[in-house]
């Protein structure tokens, strides 16, 4: 047969267009992006996102943190990572592998594309992320001492889980203090750079 | 290949509105041409186009870890010497790179010929990826066009499984000239096709991004930027007073620094040391070889160009064009003179986009100089035998 190039699904676009600016896309002037997090359902759905993709978030995000949430061996180790009174029993797990006195900090959130505006969106996003490694769609994210905010690594080598620890937890464009901006972008002439 | 005129599809610029392709007239010309088209034939796409493309990005790639090796080729290059590092590094660290643009002079005779690769901040990929594969749909169902008619033309859907590569846990940033709609338009398209692959993203200024005491780029909330889109030549971002900071997180960027060796023509003259003859090279050498002036023919071109700045055509011993600009202190590069596709619409640039290592679409833009500029245009194509 002849080969064709199209003829597949035509190309759609996911934001609508592409005269969007930084301020459009955040739904109202200064507020954040595309990517939010989320401490409660409840906040996602006053954020003005669809109620199931925030119920349904947020459940992915309780999921991940009964399983991956970082373990610890007592509540005082607990407690030096994530604060005082961040910290609580691990659990007993359904397949009978905790409730052994271990201890892991509180989710202080739940982080995920605020572009997903229905279901179908959100199950794509679940589904994509389930190839590329990621055990849920919504990410659970923990806070440490000093304010970052992290998620836990769930990568399986082998076909085997990592047991969650503090080394499988990696900051989550971590929360920072700007010292400089301008640094960039000096030769601006109103002129584009593509080209 | 021939051009050819056809009906404009009658609602096309309330379609363009519609995705917010403003800049469908620029400089208050028309930049996309509904009403006009090139034609090729499979063959032509697949033997003269596709294989060659795939070709020569093989031959590039190939030619980096060379490059970023020798400090006599860097030299060449005009890379600051104090930051060869964050180039060489994101080559050997293999930072995962995203798209590039070849431009080739093809008259639909011989071989198509190399003229730059645009592989740091290639352009017009919503023209070609999206209003380019609608036209050619909506052309079919008007009756315009054939049912079988083609087009090359996978990028968007490349573009999706190449940002599909990048790992999701951190939001994808995108940065660039915002002020500027064309650039700004293309930034968008491409986050778009990040969010269909499933990223989180932001949108900032290239002058918003920030850095923290540690050293890292932030955004405007303060976070981190841990993986950047940026539509700025890799060239600028060396000699910017944040370029030391590229040094310990350089490797948050996209394209990765190593494309600033591929984007710079002095690839040209090293492209040809190494494949000298090659059908689809054009002879190349810096200035101060003996063979670059035994050329009678030639193209003179600034190591860092955009939009056909400071580049001189000289034909039989005469200046026949040139354009000026601000380009051209860092040096230029000497390269044989291939005529382009010539028709009543100008002169033809066929633009051959590469996602990942694929050769996956087609871009032609004509110009009514001989040297594409800014005020090119964006024509569709189609394939039919």
């Amino acid at each position: 047969m002849r080969r064709r190039f199209i003829g597949g699904r035509s190309p759609l676009l996911a934001l609508g267009t592409i005269a969007a600016s930084s301020l459009a896309l955040a739904g109202c002037a200064g507020e954040a992006p595309a990517e939010v997090m989320f401490t409660t359902a409840e906040q996602c759905i006053q954020a003005g996102m669809d109620q199931q993709v925030c119920q349904t978030g947020y459940q992915d995000a309780v999921q991940a943190h009964l399983t991956n949430a970082p373990r610890f061996d007592g509540l005082a180790a607990c407690e030096a990572e994530y604060g005082e009174g961040q910290c609580t029993a691990a659990p007993a797990q359904a397949d009978g592998g905790g409730g052994t006195g271990f201890f892991m900090p509180f989710l202080a959130g739940y982080m995920m594309s605020s572009a997903l505006n229905n279901m179908g969106a959100y199950n794509n996003y679940r589904r994509d992320r389930e190839l590329n490694g990621y055990a849920n769609g919504a990410s659970p994210i923990y806070r440490n001492r000093s304010g970052q905010t992290l998620t836990p690594t769930v990568g399986r080598p082998n076909g085997t889980a990592i047991v969650p620890n503090r080394a499988t937890m990696q900051p989550v464009n971590v929360n920072t203090q700007t010292v400089a901006r301008q640094g960039f972008g000096g030769r601006s002439t109103g002129m584009g750079f593509g080209g | 290949m021939k051009r050819i005129t056809v009906p404009a599809r009658p609602d096309w610029q309330a379609k363009a509105r519609a995705v917010g392709f403003g800049f469908h007239e620029m400089y208050g010309e028309p930049y996309w041409l509904d009403d006009a088209a090139y034609v090729f034939s499979l063959q032509e796409i697949e033997k003269q186009i596709e294989a060659p493309s795939s070709e020569l990005h093989e031959m590039c790639m190939d030619l980096v870890g060379d490059i970023v090796g020798s400090e006599e080729q860097l030299d060449r290059l005009a890379i600051p010497e104090q930051l060869r590092d964050i180039v060489q590094r994101s080559w050997q660290r293999g930072d995962r790179h995203l798209y590039g643009r070849f431009d080739l002079a093809y008259d639909g005779k011989g071989p198509a010929k190399l003229l730059e690769y645009n592989a740091d901040t290639p352009t017009s990929v919503f023209e070609t990826g999206y209003f380019q594969y609608n036209w050619l749909t909506d052309q079919i169902d008007l009756g315009v066009l054939p049912n079988d008619a083609d087009q090359f033309n996978s990028l968007q859907e490349n573009l999706i499984e190449a940002f599909g590569e990048f790992p999701k846990s951190s939001i994808f940033h995108f940065a660039g000239m915002l002020d500027n709609e064309e650039d700004r338009g293309t930034i968008v398209y491409l986050m778009d096709c990040a969010v269909q692959a499933g990223h989180r993203v932001d949108l900032l200024d290239m002058a918003d991004i920030g850095i923290d005491a540690q050293g890292r780029f932030t955004d405007l909330q303060n976070r981190v930027i841990d993986r950047c889109f940026k539509l700025y030549p890799w060239e600028f971002m060396l000699r910017e007073p944040f370029a030391r900071q590229l040094i310990p997180s350089g490797d948050a960027f996209v394209e990765p620094a190593w494309k600033a060796v591929l984007s710079n023509k002095g690839l040209l003259p090293l492209l040809w040391k190494r494949h000298e003859g090659h059908p689809n090279l054009l002879a190349a050498y810096f200035p101060d070889d003996a063979k670059a002036g035994e050329l009678t023919n030639f193209v003179r071109k600034p190591l860092l160009s955009r939009e056909g700045e400071n580049v001189t055509i000289t034909r039989n011993g005469e200046v026949t064009a040139s354009m000026p600009g601000i380009y051209g202190e860092e040096g230029f590069v000497i390269q044989a003179y291939a005529p382009l596709f010539e028709s009543e619409g100008g002169y033809a640039v066929l633009g051959s986009w590469i996602v990942g290592d694929r050769a996956c679409g087609l871009a032609v833009r004509e110009d009514r100089s001989p040297i594409t500029a800014n005020l090119s245009r964006f024509i569709p194509h189609f394939i039919q035998d």
